[in-house]
């Protein structure tokens, strides 16, 4: 059977898996270029490290070693290991052609003459939808409402301040009170400012991983590759559009407006206070000492 | 009276027949094994790479690595709230406290202090509440990197599954193709069997014949069913179980085409078979193999 299975088989059935076979092959190309589009393509780079070693010279034992390029070697020496000795010269004396070979899925090849213990593997994602461009979208409301909150901000530490000094209180403990009030206000609306711009990047999260579902959806059911590639490229570009924001609206409390609430309170009780000062009959009652006329 | 040579001939015959239907089984019976086995094989592969699909997301899914991604996330806000604690037109001065107009006009000091007191409540008071919000809003965060981690997995083990899922549905038809393709196996032997079964049947020309079916019945252990059937196998046949070995089996094979053109020069020799004699025809046109068969 062409299709690897079976021990036999028709022409029909072949061609059967064949076909089957082709078509896996197709979804998994599919998914690949899915995921590149929308989560990147990753690239990992292996440099090696630690003490370069010739095994032609100084030999090399069981344990897993690296090349000049990163690649991984797994050594094991012993009666069934994959190493062994090729060469004219005796093992270790690196004279012509003498050399240590190690077997490679059951062909011998020769050791690099450089092999290291350690590799120092970096993974890159080029491309695609990560964390930057989230953080970005963030960023983006945090830079449109920001300024809107801080202009909310000014005209209300203005307001305040018209109206301490008009009663009189700029340099009071009621003062230090209804300042602390308003910046409390501003730090908390500046920590819903942040949750939303998180709320859009979380957003766009979603919006990309539901898109990416789609496509996945898409293919497996065509195993048409290259249309769901082109149709998810299409809709990687949709997403990467900024959406529009909603202007904020007004969040700063009104701190002078309780505050002219409460100097109209007290200026209301001190002309109160006042009236019953000047009235003679409060007066001889509360200054009454007995006597009379 | 029944002739030694003939029984001889028809129980050969019968034990060749049961070899190649035997071999004929076992070799069907292999290849069918082999596209299963080959089935297993890639439905093996199927589900390891299902396995590692899903590994992300149930090492995501652990208690320890579910508390170190929340705090994360609560971080991250945090971090983000505290990332710039001036207020607007007072830069340079740390928290959300304006500095003391007190203090700026010269006040005194129980009024710095009353100032100094409301700036670090309100410091205290935004940091806790940044703190606790963060933590609520890490789940959130937490919850849709979970939810996309699961539906890549999902997205994947889909695949797979669908993979597995077509890759099943093709085995019967290769396990029939399979078997199909080992169907012909030993027929010559077979057919030599059943030559020389007629062979023997027809009375081994110059021996007398072999008696009858019930004459070689009894001789096959008493089962007077046993090659009741021409060309197929029938009855108990336990006493006669095959052992030529494969050079036997071979040469049986090799044999057959001459013996059965023995016994159709037989059919048209000058001894007629019991088959053709006139006790047997009972006023039936039909002569040959064809007629026999039709007549069994």
């Amino acid at each position: 059977m062409s299709g690897g299975g079976g021990g036999g088989g028709s022409d029909a059935v072949d061609y059967q898996r064949q076909q089957e076979q082709e078509r896996q092959a197709r979804i998994r190309s599919g998914m690949t270029r899915i995921d590149e589009i929308f989560d990147g393509k990753k690239t990992t780079t292996r440099t090696p490290t630690g003490v370069a070693i010739n095994p032609n010279v100084s030999g090399i034992g069981s344990g897993t070693y690296y090349g000049p390029d990163g690649a991984v070697y797994n050594l094991n020496n012993g009666n069934s290991g994959n190493l062994r000795w090729a060469g004219t010269s005796a093992p270790g004396v690196a004279g012509p052609g003498g050399r240590v070979q190690t077997n490679i899925s059951g062909a011998w090849q020769d050791l690099p003459t450089q092999l290291y213990s350690g590799v120092d593997e970096k993974t890159t994602t080029e491309g695609g939808f990560g964390d930057d461009f989230y953080n970005a979208r963030a960023k983006a409301y945090n830079d449109y409402a920001l300024p809107q909150l801080q202009d909310q901000y000014t005209d209300q530490k203005k307001q305040l301040t018209y109206a301490l000094a008009r009663g009189g209180n700029l340099g009071s403990s009621l003062s230090a009170s209804k300042n602390a009030t308003l910046g409390k206000d501003y730090a908390l609306q500046q920590q819903n400012v942040y949750d939303t711009g998180q709320d859009y990047a979380n957003k766009a999260r979603s919006d990309v991983a539901a898109q990416k579902q789609n496509m996945v959806s898409l293919l497996q059911a065509s195993a048409d590759p290259d249309a769901v590639a082109n149709l998810a490229q299409s809709q990687a570009q949709n997403l990467s559009a900024m959406p529009s924001f909603t202007p904020l609206s007004p969040v700063i409390s009104n701190v002078a407006g309780s505050l002219g609430t409460y100097l109209s309170n007290q200026q209301t009780a001190d002309a109160i206070r006042k009236a019953y000062a000047n009235d003679p009959y409060t007066n001889s009652l509360s200054r009454s000492s007995g006597k009379v006329g | 009276m029944c002739n030694p040579a003939a029984i001889g001939l028809v129980v050969a015959g019968t034990a060749l027949q049961v070899n190649a239907q035997s071999r004929r089984q076992a070799a069907m019976k292999n290849a069918a094994e082999d596209a299963q086995n080959a089935e297993l094989f890639r439905q093996q592969g199927l589900t390891k790479e299902r396995e590692q699909s899903l590994d992300p997301a149930m090492a995501n899914a652990t208690r320890a690595s579910q508390d170190a991604a929340l705090a994360d996330a609560a971080a991250k806000r945090e971090a983000a709230y505290g990332g710039d604690t001036t207020l607007p037109g007072d830069e340079g001065t740390a928290g959300y406290q304006a500095p003391s107009a007190a203090a700026a006009y010269g006040q005194p000091k129980i009024i710095q202090e009353e100032n100094d007191k409301q700036r670090g409540k309100a410091d205290a008071d935004v940091r806790s509440i940044g703190n606790a919000r963060a933590r609520l809003q890490s789940y959130g965060d937490v919850g849709l990197g979970n939810s996309i981690l699961n539906q890549n997995a999902a997205g994947d083990i889909n695949m797979l599954g669908g993979f597995s899922r077509m890759s099943s549905a093709l085995l019967p038809g290769e396990v029939q193709a399979a078997m199909a393709s080992k169907a012909g196996t030993a027929r010559n032997q077979e057919l030599l069997g059943t030559a020389l079964q007629l062979y023997g049947g027809a009375g081994a020309p110059g021996t007398g014949g072999a008696g009858g079916f019930a004459g070689y019945g009894s001789a096959m252990g008493g089962s007077a069913n046993a090659g009741a059937t021409v060309g197929g196998y029938s009855g108990n046949l336990a006493g006669f179980a095959p052992s030529a070995g494969a050079a036997g089996e071979a040469a049986a094979d090799a044999a057959a085409p001459g013996l059965m053109g023995g016994l159709f020069s037989n059919l048209s020799g000058s001894v007629q078979p019991w088959w053709q004699q006139a006790a047997y025809k009972g006023g039936q046109s039909a002569s040959g193999i064809g007629s026999l068969l039709a007549r069994r």
